[in-house]
This record gives structure tokens, sequence and C-alpha cells, in this order.
């Protein structure tokens, strides 16, 4: 199988405190898997660490088949990390925002990939806008631009739909689903159950660092209703987490 | 309400104090204290002990009348600035809380009084331990507190008068009519009534400068102020209890006052507030290295090609950034060569020229130092995003190495520029000393021109190694509020990078020291030689350089980016 993400007993510690332990999962090529879990379960710290951010404290990640440890700048050119705070360049104009980002990956063709991602964006007109003209918003959507420009095989989202009004969240959807559709591997945190059980084909719930549960929607619903009837992934999150917070 | 009021601020008072406590067990606060307090002792504390041991210029009632009229001053002014019209400052925080409760307005200023209470207590101290030992803590704090209560009923009062079609620019030239006016009297009556002699001893000058304080115009408008100044440095208890009672009077007044103003302050608070919160956000970019786009319209330098070396592309960014906000510096120091060098040859005159010259390389010496914290566009200024640096495919040492070519080649340029025009100079001044004629040969240019770009590496690497290798010491958290603690920290940081320059210049020395000698011994001092004999130092100083990037980018790849991205530099 093809795989974009494999994770494999990822643990990372902070001193004393265990913020991530013994996680594994995979997301195959095509495939959105969405990671849920309240405040402070570990999600951010997972995603980071899948974007060689932070360094595993054990485990290994493999990002298109290369070691994200040893051989971090093979596996960083497959995939595009966007972060819950648009993290912007305050000098650099939007168009310069994506020439930059475009030159760090080796885009050949970027000028003529810009285009269509500033009309999906709606940024067209705020090419030479510096980010402190911008709205929260519209940074967002420039970070999430600034990662589509080299047309990445993983993305990975931290709280995608943060601070997008409806048309964004709208389109920004859309996006997710035509990249995955196109092969990228997909990671994203939400709080937001309905847009996960929308968009997602698997969920990994994790609580206190630790995985609860692991599978596709229906698997997870399945297993919560025991084969009778119906529940919502929201409700399945709420019982699994519940369970494990009682046990 | 009172009660609420005051437990409110003594508890948040003591947590404060206790927090402050708490941290001094992390040695970093804790030398930084130290280090502070003791700065701050030899800064003010021992002059004033100093001082104190002289004989003072102004004691006893001259004293009391010379600080009314500094009150007076203030009291005055307060009407004409600040240029808002009314509106008092309330945090973010007890807006959200104060204005939706069940409070009248009189309830809120109250509020305002009591919580200014902490801070005018902790002035007072301050100004008995570090300012001055003659004056009386209860006096003083007696003082700011009825000073405060007088500030808000201005504040309100210049809301009143906006309401009365009475602005900013009305009320600074009626504020201005006024103090010029009893500057005039009190001019007039010094000179009119009492000249002063030329011959007139210590005691007959003071009396003399006394005596207007006592009569006329002078004298009436002296009365309010009085209070104040009396009750800080009495010169005897008998006038600080009147003084005192005299202040809780008026108080008191301002008070009423300030509630009966019946003015609607809320939205010029709020209004306030925003700014406020603007500037010190503002003050916090400055702090953690984001600086101000002086110049957006100017484009990239040079055209970022498609592909290519990656980092270049890092070089691209930092080399926009300092052109965006580092040009009125730029800008600033070539007006000023240029100004030299018309002056110098203005002139025309040899001595003019050495002057000039020697300026230059003065400047040539010390710019590197300075430099680094003018040009900050490196890795200091990325480290807030390096979130998202180190999810690109860019090995460490490489991000580092490029991170700093854009500074660098800033500051190498300004200071050849300065080490030419200094050289060029000197040679046009025909000085007779052999320092000096080595300074102007061609050789020596060259010596410069060989070391400049090394050494300002080595000391870009130092200020980019420091809020790697000790964050804890180099960045704070953006909420912390700045402290004596905050100017320790400072201190530390700054002998750090100086005795790690130091450091890393021994070996350099080591080897420039012998091929010196051989210079000067065995060939007679030549330009020529000298300026080879700077290679093999050049080429220390650029391994160590090497070594360094190779240790910080190695640094960065291992470097734990947590939650905390909100700190600043101290």
């Amino acid at each position: 199988m093809d795989y974009g993400i494999e994770v494999t007993n990822l643990t990372k510690i902070y001193g004393s405190f265990v913020a991530v332990k013994d996680f594994t999962f995979a997301v195959k090529r095509g495939e959105v898997l969405g990671l849920v879990g309240p405040n402070g379960a570990g999600k951010t710290t997972t995603l980071r660490a899948l974007a060689g951010i932070h360094p595993p404290t054990e485990g290994t990640i493999r990002i298109c088949g290369s070691d994200l440890r040893d051989e971090p700048v093979a596996a960083k050119q497959h995939l595009a990390f966007m972060p819950d705070e648009p993290r912007l360049f305050d000098y650099l104009t939007v168009e310069e925002h994506l020439q930059f980002v475009a030159r760090i990956y080796q885009v050949k063709d970027f000028r003529s990939r810009m285009d269509p991602l500033f009309e999906e964006f709606d940024l067209a007109d705020k090419r030479k806008a510096l980010p402190s003209e911008l709205s929260r918003g519209m940074k967002q959507k420039l970070m999430i631009a600034c990662g589509f420009i080299h047309n990445p095989d993983v993305l990975i989202f931290d709280e995608p739909l943060t601070g997008l009004d409806p048309l964004g969240i709208r389109r920004m959807k859309q996006s997710i689903v035509q990249r995955s559709k196109d092969g990228a591997s997909v990671i994203l945190s939400s709080h937001l159950l309905h847009l996960v059980e929308e968009l997602c084909d698997t969920v990994a719930i994790i609580q206190k660092g630790t995985r609860l549960a692991y599978g596709t929607i229906d698997e997870l619903k399945w297993q919560i209703a025991h084969g009778q009837g119906d529940v919502s992934l929201e409700e399945a999150f709420l019982r699994i987490t519940e369970e494990k917070a009682s046990a | 309400m009172i009660a609420t009021f005051v437990e409110f601020t003594l508890r948040g008072t003591r947590n404060r104090i206790v927090q402050r406590l708490r941290r001094l067990r992390d040695p970093r606060y804790l030398i930084g204290a130290v280090v502070g307090l003791a700065y701050l002792w030899f800064a003010f504390f021992r002059n004033t002990r100093g001082l104190s041991a002289r004989r003072p210029a102004f004691t006893g009632d001259l004293l009391v009348d010379i600080l009314g009229l500094v009150v007076l001053a203030m009291m005055v002014l307060a009407w004409a600035l600040p240029q808002d019209s009314g509106g008092l400052q309330f945090s973010e925080a007890e807006i959200a809380h104060l204005f939706p409760a069940p409070l009248r307005r009189r309830d809120l200023l109250l509020y305002k009084i009591i919580r200014a209470q902490p801070q005018a207590l902790g002035s007072a101290i301050a100004f008995f331990i570090f300012g001055w030992r003659r004056s009386w803590l209860i006096g003083v704090w007696a003082a700011l507190s009825v000073l405060s209560i007088y500030f808000i009923f201005v504040a309100l009062g210049r809301a009143r008068l906006k309401l009365m079609h009475i602005g900013f620019i009305a009320r600074l030239v009626i504020v201005s009519v006024i103090l010029t006016a009893l500057a005039n009297f009190a001019i007039k009556d010094v000179i009119k009534r009492h000249p002063i002699r030329k011959t007139a001893t210590h005691a007959d000058v003071m009396r003399l400068i006394d005596k207007p304080f006592r009569t006329g115009a002078v004298n009436a408008a002296l009365f309010v102020p009085r209070f104040f100044s009396g009750a800080a440095v009495a010169p005897t208890p008998a006038t600080l209890a009147t003084s005192v009672a005299g202040l809780a009077g008026l108080g008191f007044l301002f008070f009423v006052l300030a509630a009966r103003m019946n003015v609607s302050f809320e939205e010029a608070s709020i209004v306030a507030s925003a700014k406020r919160a603007a500037r010190i956000e503002r003050m916090r970019s400055r702090q953690s290295g984001k600086m101000e786009i002086s110049v957006r319209r100017f484009g990239p330098l040079f055209r970022l090609a498609e592909t290519g070396t990656p980092e270049v592309a890092i070089f691209w960014k930092n080399v926009i950034a300092l052109v965006r906000t580092g040009f009125g510096i730029i800008v600033l120091m070539l007006v000023l060569a240029v100004l030299m060098i018309g002056i110098a040859v203005w002139s025309h005159e040899e001595t003019a020229y050495t002057v000039i010259g020697s300026m230059f390389l003065f400047m040539a010496a010390f710019f590197p130092i300075a430099a680094p914290q003018m040009f900050a566009n490196d890795l200091r200024l990325d480290l807030a995003r390096s979130e998202v640096l180190k999810s690109y495919p860019l090995a460490g040492d490489k991000l580092v190495a490029a991170e700093m070519a854009a500074p660098l080649f800033a500051i190498g340029a300004l200071n050849a520029l300065f080490a030419v025009c200094g050289s060029v100079l000197i040679r046009l001044g025909e000085h007779s000393g052999r320092l000096a004629q080595f300074a102007g040969t061609p050789q020596f240019v060259v010596t410069v021109l060989i070391l400049t770009l090394p050494v300002c590496a080595v000391l870009l690497l130092i200020r980019n190694a420091m809020p790697l290798y000790f964050p804890a010491w180099t960045m704070r958290p953006a909420d912390d509020p700045r402290s004596f603690v905050t100017i320790g920290n400072r201190i530390v940081v700054l002998f750090a990078n100086l005795i790690a320059l130091a450091i890393a210049l021994i070996p350099a020395a080591l080897v420039f020291l012998p091929s010196l000698w051989i210079a000067v011994k065995f060939f007679s001092g030549n330009a020529i030689f000298v300026a080879v004999a700077t290679v093999p130092a050049a080429a220390v100083i650029v391994f160590e350089v090497w070594l360094g990037v190779k240790a910080l980018g190695a640094r960065f790849d291992a470097l734990d980016v947590s939650n905390e991205f909100d700190i600043v530099m101290v």
C-alpha cells in the first residue's frame, strides 16, 4: 500500500510531561485523516512532529517513504504544514510570499500556479498587500496558498477553518477534497466534528497523548452503537472520551 | 463597594509581589534582579547619597515653594496635555468586567483611585529610597494619591470642555497664556523687588529667591500646590500634618467635583484603552525584532529565479526586509558620510582631513559592534516564525548562513565605506605620524576589507546564537512587564556577548601577532606585508564562523519549538 504518512510509536515528552505516547497510524495517498481530541490532547504536538518542527522523543515518522529523522530535507520536500495561527513575514507582500516559498520548494512553473491559487483563495486583488493589511481570514488563506504552491504530497492542517468566513470555509473544504482526490495524503486536526465527519475518511481520537480510537468513521460509529442504530461522530467522540475519563 | 475594591486591590498586589518573589527561585531572574538593582544603585542611589552629604542647594520652605512651582506647572499643563479629551484609562479586563456591572460612575472613579494606591505607595517608597532621604514617605504617598485624583478630575474636565466645543488647540492656547502670565509675574517680581547683588552671600541669595514666593500673585497661585510639596518635603512634622490634612480635603473636593462632572467617559475610555493596547503592541513588536516597515514600496533588489539554491530565497527575503525596515538607517549613515566628507573637502585643511578621517576610522571600529542591533533582519527576526521555517526542506546550517547573509553584507558594506573614506581622508591630511601614514595606505584599506566581513560575521553569529542557546536569557514572555530584572538580564547578555567576542578573536589574534611581528621585524613594517599578515588571521575567523554556523544549524534543527511563541527580546 502506498502511504504518504507512516507514524510508528510516536512519543513526545516535555520534561516529565508526556504529550504524546506510542501513537501509531498511517495515511494512504488520497486519504484524509481527522485528528480529534479535547484541548491539550496532543493533536498539535503530533502535527508539529509530522512537519519536522520538533523531533519526536521516540518513534519513527516517514513522509512518502523518507524517514523524517534521517532524511529531513527529502521528507519535508513532500509536505506542507498549515499552522492554526498564520505565521507570515511582515515585510513581504502576498505575491512575494508565494515567490519565496516557490523558490524554497524549487517550483519551476510557479507563475502559472500562482494565478489559480490567487483565484482559489480570493487573493487576486491583494497581491501587493502586506500581511498587516490583511484580515485574519485572508492571512489564513495566504498561509494555505503558500502550502499549496508546490503541490505537496502530504498536507498537514492544524485547525484549517479557524478565522474563515462561510465562503472561505466552503472553498477550503473543496480544496482539501480536491487535493486528496489528486492523490495527496491529508491530515487535519479540528474541534469541528461535523467538518471531520464531512471531510475525513478515517479518524484518530486521542486524549492525554494516547490514542483512544482509530479507524474509518463508519467503523467508529458501529463500534459505539454496537451495530444497533446510528450515532453521529460527535456522539461517538463524547462516549469514547468519557469512557476513557471514567475508566 | 469600597471594601470590595480594597480587597481586590490588596489581593492583586499581593499576588503580583508573591509571583515576582517566587520567580526569583529561577537563577535567571535572581541574577537579573541582583544585577538590575546593582545598576540602579550605581546609577542613582550612590549619587543621591553623595549629594546628601554635600550642602543642599535648597532647603526648608524654599524647597517646598520650588517643588510647589513644579506641581503647579503639572496641574495647569494637565488641562492642555495629553491631546485626548477625557476618558479614564482602564485595562481590557476592567472594561469587560466593570462597565457592564451595575456600578455607578462614582464607583468606577472610586475603583480607579483605590487601584492607583499600590502604585502611588511603590513610587513613594522608590522616591524615598532612591531619590530623596529627606522626603516623608507618608507625605509623598498622600501627595501622589491626591494628584492622581486631581488628574482624574482634569480628564473629565477636558471631556466637559470638549462638549462645550473647547478643543485641544483652545486648551493649549489658554494654558500657554496662563503659564506665560505666571512666569512673567514671577520674573518681574524677582528682578524688580529683589535685585541680586554680585557681592551677596549664599544665604542672601536664598533669602532673595524665597521672598517672591511669599508675596503677590505667585504666593496666591502656590496656595494649593504647597499642600502637595509641603507633604512631600515638609521641613517639620507640623508642616507635614497640616499639608496631609489639607491634601485630604483637596482629595475629597476633587473627587466630589469629578463625580458631579456627570460626563460620559466610557466610550472615551474604551478608545484610550485601545490606543494603549496598540502602543504596547508596537513596543512589543520592536522588542521581538519586528521592525516597522518604513518604505514598503521598494521592490526586491534582485529577481529571484524559480529554481536554484533554495537558501537564496532566505537571503532574498531578508534583503527585502532590510531595505523596507532599515532604509532610514542606511540613508542616515550615507548622509552622515557625505556630510563629513563635504565638511572636510570644503574646509580643505590638513587638520580637517585628519580629524574627520579619524572619525571615520573610529566609526569603522565600533560600527560592527552596534550595527547587528540596528540590522536584526536575520534569524532573530524569524524566531517567531521558526515553526514555519522548520517545516521547510532546508538544512539548519544552510538556513542559518542564509539568514545572516543580508545583514552581514549591509554592515560589511557600510563599514568598508567608513574605512575607505577614513583612509583616503587621512592620506589627504598628510599627517606625519607612522600610524596615520599606514592608515592612509591602500594596504590598510585592503587589511580592513579582509577583516571586516569575518569580524562582522562573528558578531552576527554571537547575536544569533544567544536566543538559540540561552532563550531564557534573551527572550521573555510578551505579557511580562519590564522591570529592573529585565535591565539586569540585558546587562548580563551584553557582557556575555562581549566576552564571547573576545574569546572568538583570541585564536585570530594569536595567529595575527606573529605574522605582524614578522612583517615589522623582517620587512620593516612594510604596509604590503602587514596587509598580507592579516590573511591567516582572517582565515582563522572564517573557520570559526564556519564551525559556528554548523553548530547553530544543528542547534536550530534540534530546537524544540513549543507553544511559547509569544515571546519578545529582553
